[in-house]
């Protein structure tokens, strides 16, 4: 079975060459999201297996996002992207229980596979 | 007073004090007797001493009626003996044989005893000021003034019987039947009821002046119902022998006893009160001399301790704001009309200097409030310029803080605008060449994906000092996750080991928080350029309502403040939030950067 892929980002132009990137990984992504109150709507129906999910969003950030999905059963990967580093959030990373974080500019095929694997 | 006035009424005095006497020796000498030589020389001795009393409050108070009226009622006292002259003719020869001379002088004789009273309460209520207060005290004393008036008319009518009538029983008091009894009890009630009130109302200092004649006054009002009851009693006969008195008891000589003494102290205590109000009036002088060598005393203090009042307070008037301050520049509000606070305003050439907040009581003394604010005026002017000051000053450190606020806030608002502009397309078209990267290496084309790829890694250098730049406008962990975490995020990057200690920080106001972070962030520069440490530490430290903030580092040291124009830029934005800033590097002992930032909790 093909995995699913659920992408949040309010930016359509980053949406677009993502959808892309997760395609070429090998995901299906199932739907799109632009904020949080549609990340969680679309993340309780569909309940995908990875969310690519951006940290700054126009209705909340992605930490309290990831935090919501994950609290459940048989909860998604969370992957989380910014265009900031990590270092700028300090250990609010860690701290979301999110699986890894990566910065929008490293975002490739192969960062997404490790992450989903579990790779160190 | 000039001093031939004064001796002119010396010299009357003397006069009434003989006439009067001389009256009196000619009543006792006649059918009515009495203890001659005792009776002379007290009459003489009151007379003269409220004649005095008033020569003296005269001289020290020209301007008051305090003086006039005492002198008034000590003349119209020793003057009561003239109606004997009158009088004696009747009493000796047969009735009818009249003359028009000693008619007038029983006329005036015998008002002139109700008219001592009269005066001795118009006295009572207009001391100390020497004016009456309001309209119930002025109906009373023209009410008192206008029977007297009247009792004129009525002996008039019918001279001699009427003043017989009118003095029969002296002594101890010659002019009381029960009527007259009941109108004098009236009077002295509605009198002390008057003066109760004020005495409560008043001050200390108003106290201290009123209360020795108010109880001489009071004194001298029971000796008198007091004879008069004895008076009454001891013509009805059986009423007061059910007292388990009789008429030959010593009660009446007793009671007449405290009547003199009464007498005698009212003078006495008018005395008293005007070298009491001499003396705080003089406490005014005392002001000025400890205003001239004041050095640690307030204004405020002295002016408390002259008018007795702890609670004063004092407002300048800053004229370029149109409102009031306090010492430390602070606006105030000055009480309302009708609230428990009056206010004496101090002016100059008749513009507003300062108000002098204090009790309302203290409006009974507008003297002394005046004189004290008079005597302080330089004072005040001088406390007033340097209240103007420091209220310039407040707001000068306000602008400032604000300033650096707006600052924070301008450069915040640049770098979310980098961030939510140019950061993110960038990083979109990074992620578009990676992916079409990959799309020309599946299709068997490695020289452009080679060509592709350069592009890809010049595009990521530019994001990444776009970064930097960012970063260096505002860091965005700082509006994220507070200063801990920016600081240790910088410790994190710096080249040399960083530690970090924090102790209980939490979220300061974005101003300090920014300041105290480019501190950090300017000292762990400086330890990276100059300092050639192995190691360097910071410290972050929440005391109440400060932040300290200290970066140690093991280096050459010889750092200076006055030389980095770095450290330079953020003393003055330390400085703008209220905070100091101090560097200690000896050559060799490495470098200690201190900031200390007030922060409301928060």
């Amino acid at each position: 079975m093909v995995a699913t892929a659920l992408l949040v980002d309010d930016h359509a132009g980053f949406r677009a060459q993502a959808r892309v990137l997760l395609r070429s990984a090998g995901f299906e992504v199932v739907a799109e999201a632009e904020d949080a109150a549609g990340a969680l709507e679309t993340a309780g129906t569909l309940r995908p297996d990875v969310i690519l999910l951006d940290v700054q969003l126009p209705d909340g950030n992605g930490f309290d996002v990831a935090r919501a999905v994950l609290d459940g059963d048989d909860p998604p990967i969370v992957i989380l992207i910014s265009s900031r580093e990590a270092s700028d959030y300090g250990t609010r990373i860690d701290r979301s229980g999110a699986r890894g974080f990566i910065s929008k500019a490293e975002l490739s095929v192969a960062a997404i596979t490790a992450l989903v694997r579990g790779d160190p | 007073m000039n001093r031939r006035r004064r001796v002119a009424l010396w010299v009357l005095a003397v006069v009434i004090v003989i006439v009067g006497d001389a009256g009196f020796l000619v009543y006792r000498v006649g059918p009515f007797g009495g203890n001659l030589a005792f009776d002379v020389t007290v009459d003489a001795a009151i007379g003269f001493a409220t004649m005095a009393a008033g020569i003296v409050t005269w001289s020290r108070r020209p301007e008051g009626t305090i003086g006039p009226l005492l002198f008034a009622a000590g003349a119209a006292w020793g003057l009561t003996g003239v109606y004997a002259f009158g009088a004696f003719p009747y009493l000796v020869a047969a009735p009818g044989d009249t003359q028009v001379f000693t008619d007038l002088l029983v006329v005036v004789g015998s008002v002139l005893l109700p008219l001592h009273y009269a005066i001795l309460l118009h006295l009572l209520l207009a001391y100390p000021e020497g004016v009456l207060h309001g309209g119930l005290e002025r109906a009373l004393v023209v009410g008192v003034y206008g029977l007297v008036v009247l009792r004129t008319i009525a002996i008039l009518s019918d001279p001699v019987d009427n003043a017989i009538l009118f003095f029969a029983g002296y002594p101890p008091f010659p002019f009381m039947g029960v009527a007259a009894f009941l109108y004098f009890s009236a009077v002295a009630v509605a009198a002390f009821v008057i003066l109760g009130r004020r005495w409560l109302r008043s001050t200390r200092t108003a106290r201290r002046i009123v209360t020795p004649v108010l109880g001489a006054a009071l004194l001298l009002a029971t000796a008198e119902i007091a004879a008069a009851l004895v008076n009454l009693f001891g013509r009805w006969g059986p009423a007061w022998g059910s007292l388990g008195l009789s008429t030959n008891s010593r009660g009446p000589v007793l009671v007449s006893a405290w009547g003199i003494l009464a007498r005698l102290a009212v003078p006495v205590a008018f005395l008293f009160g005007l070298f009491r109000s001499t003396i705080e009036r003089s406490r005014v002088g005392d002001l000025v001399i400890e205003l001239g060598a004041r050095q640690d005393t307030s204004l405020k203090e002295a002016l408390a301790r002259t008018l007795h009042d702890p609670s004063v307070e004092l407002a300048y008037w800053i004229p370029a704001r149109s409102e009031f301050v306090d010492a430390a520049g602070r606006p105030v509000s000055l009480p309302t009309e009708g609230s428990e606070r009056a206010v004496t305003m101090v002016e100059r050439e008749g513009e507003p200097l300062a108000a002098i907040v204090h009790d309302r009581s203290l409006l009974d003394e507008p003297a002394l409030v005046q004189a004290a604010s008079a005597a302080a005026r330089l004072a005040i002017d001088n406390e007033r310029l340097q209240a103007e000051v420091r209220a310039k000053l407040a707001e000068v450190q306000a602008s400032r803080a604000r300033i650096v606020e707006a600052g924070d806030a301008e450069r915040r608002r640049v770098e979310r605008n980098l961030h939510d502009g140019a950061q993110q397309r960038l990083v979109t078209l990074s992620l578009a060449l990676g992916l079409l990267k990959e799309q020309l290496a599946q299709d068997g084309d490695p020289a452009l994906a080679a060509q592709v790829d350069g592009l890809s890694t010049e595009l990521r250098q530019a994001l990444e000092e776009l970064r930097e730049l960012a970063r260096g406008i505002h860091p965005a962990i700082l509006t994220e996750e507070g200063l801990p975490a920016a600081v240790t995020s910088l410790a994190d990057r710096a080249p040399v080991p960083v530690s970090v200690e924090e102790g209980r920080v939490g979220r300061v106001p974005e101003a300090v928080e920014a300041t105290a972070y480019f501190v950090v962030a300017e000292a762990l520069t400086n330890v990276a350029k100059y300092a050639h440490a192995s190691r360097a530490s910071v410290r972050l430290l929440r005391d109440g309502d400060r932040l300290q903030v200290e970066v140690t580092d093991d280096g050459v040291g010889g750092a200076d403040i006055a030389a980095g124009s770095g450290l330079r830029g953020l003393e003055d934005r330390v400085a703008a939030l209220g905070g100091g800033l101090s560097v200690e590097s000896s050559p060799g002992a490495g470098t200690l950067v201190r900031a200390e930032i007030p922060c409301d909790g928060r």
